[in-house]
């Protein structure tokens, strides 16, 4: 008898305990965050990089409470962007792409950069594709001067992250903020709505739907969540089939 | 030591050049050119004007306050429950999505400037003009500033420099001039004059 308890009991006692100390604090303190595609500051582990026009900044916050300084390092030039996955930066600038490794989180280094035509470009990545929209300036709702004409999503073959090679570019009307969910992309389109692609074939999305309800700019991915930045303030939508997004909810003005 | 003189109005010329560049870029890309003979002394009925901050210390503060409406929205982050949205230029929006259907502003967390935030383990970071600051919200009826990072977010000013109009389009206003100091807000007034940059 003291045997069943001391093989199960308390071994189940103890799994128990750690699932639900989790769960209490799960929301505030033990999950990852996420910023949206436009974001400048980014948290990875105990590093918040944040982008100046031509540096990164690195600070470590293994306390955030007293942060340290670790000083900047070159990055580019007219930074806009930064995305993090896993040990990589991706920077979205006005003149292109830069990918950092950040395997030593204090000191990011430049895997590559590859260059375009001037425009406002978010990225968004995974382990094989990278997606960049550019945006032209003066599309309705834009507060940004970018020196294009064009409007589109790019889609990089970035595998080998000192090589990218451009694969597709898909023509979009003012694309804004963008975001990645398993097989399916979010392209936010201002006043133009929220574009579903299927990533089926990542190499080549598809357009599934287009949302025209609000002014998208930016979406964040987030377990079955999606929250998307808009005009008037935010809305959530249930993704649990990333392909078929469901409007949840929203909070405005 | 006539050599040296020399040398000396030849830099300051050539700095001058240099900055008189500067100020052309600074105006020129955001005038209107469209109206054609637009004269500086032209008064227009109705334009922006630029609200600069002082950049005293006083703009360099961060204030909570209670939960507040969404005028400018902006950038958002995420943790848990929790998500954050910019109010652009003004602070940042705490709210608790844990019913998606009705979500709940919490809180609202004054920086003038404010573009960016992130969040970890209770603490939240935005930019307070082109400071970096970690404030403390474990306890949202205590907020406080737990560090700042003087300029560490430089990006401040070149996107105020792309950004800075005012919230409508198709509107005459007031060309910022950066050397008054950053633009936190814009107010619409009447008669004035000097309204030479145009809203798209």
């Amino acid at each position: 008898m003291t045997s069943v308890v001391h093989k199960i009991i308390y071994p189940a006692l103890v799994v128990f305990l750690l699932i639900t100390g989790c769960t209490k604090d799960g929301a505030s303190a033990t999950s990852a965050g996420a910023g949206g595609s436009l974001a400048e500051f980014a948290i990875v582990g105990n590093y918040l990089y944040a982008v100046d026009a031509h540096s990164l900044h690195i600070i470590d916050i293994t306390d955030p409470g007293q942060p340290k300084d670790k000083g900047i390092v070159m990055a580019g030039f007219d930074i806009e962007t930064i995305f993090p996955y896993k040990d990589k930066l991706y920077l979205g600038s006005a003149e292109g792409m830069y990918i950092f490794s950040i395997a030593d989180p204090a000191h990011p280094v430049k895997e590559s950069a590859i260059q375009h035509f001037r425009a406002c470009d978010p990225v968004v990545s995974n382990d094989s594709v990278s997606y960049v929209t550019l945006r032209s300036n003066g599309s309705s709702g834009s507060t940004n001067s970018c020196g294009s004409t064009k409007n589109e999503l790019m889609v990089y073959d970035s595998r080998v992250a000192t090589n990218p090679q451009l694969v597709t570019e898909v023509a979009m009307t003012s694309p804004y903020g963008l975001g990645l969910n398993g097989n399916a992309l979010y392209v936010c389109e201002g006043s133009n709505g929220l574009t579903v692609f299927d990533l089926t074939d990542p190499w080549h999305p598809a357009k599934k739907q287009t949302l025209n309800d609000e002014a998208y700019y930016d979406v964040i991915p987030y377990g079955n969540v999606l929250i998307a930045y808009i005009d008037a303030g935010v809305a959530f939508f249930d993704v649990s089939d990333p392909l078929k997004i469901i409007k949840a909810g929203e909070l405005k003005n | 030591m006539r050599y040296s003189s020399f040398i000396y109005v030849f830099l300051f010329f050539i700095t001058c050049f240099f900055l008189v560049s500067c100020w052309q870029f600074v105006l020129i890309p955001k005038q209107n050119n469209s109206s054609g003979g637009s004269s500086y002394s032209q008064v227009r009925d109705e334009a922006y004007v630029p609200v600069y901050s002082s950049d005293s210390g006083s703009t360099r503060i961060i204030q909570a306050a209670p939960a507040q409406a969404i005028h400018q929205a902006g950038k958002i982050y995420v943790q848990g429950d929790l998500l954050f949205q910019v109010e652009k230029m003004v602070g940042v929006h705490i709210i608790s999505y844990a019913d998606k259907a009705h979500p709940v502003k919490l809180g609202f967390i004054k920086s003038w400037g404010c573009s960016e935030v992130a969040f970890k383990n209770g603490y939240l970071v935005v930019n307070n003009i082109s400071d970096l600051v970690f404030i403390d919200v474990r306890d949202l009826s205590h907020i406080r500033e737990a560090a700042r990072v003087r300029d560490a977010f430089p990006q401040f000013y070149s996107d105020q420099y792309f950004n800075s109009r005012p919230p409508v389009s198709g509107k005459y206003y007031v060309c910022p001039d950066f050397s008054k100091g950053a633009v936190l807000d814009w107010k619409l007034e009447q008669h004035v004059t000097d309204a030479n940059c145009f809203s798209n």
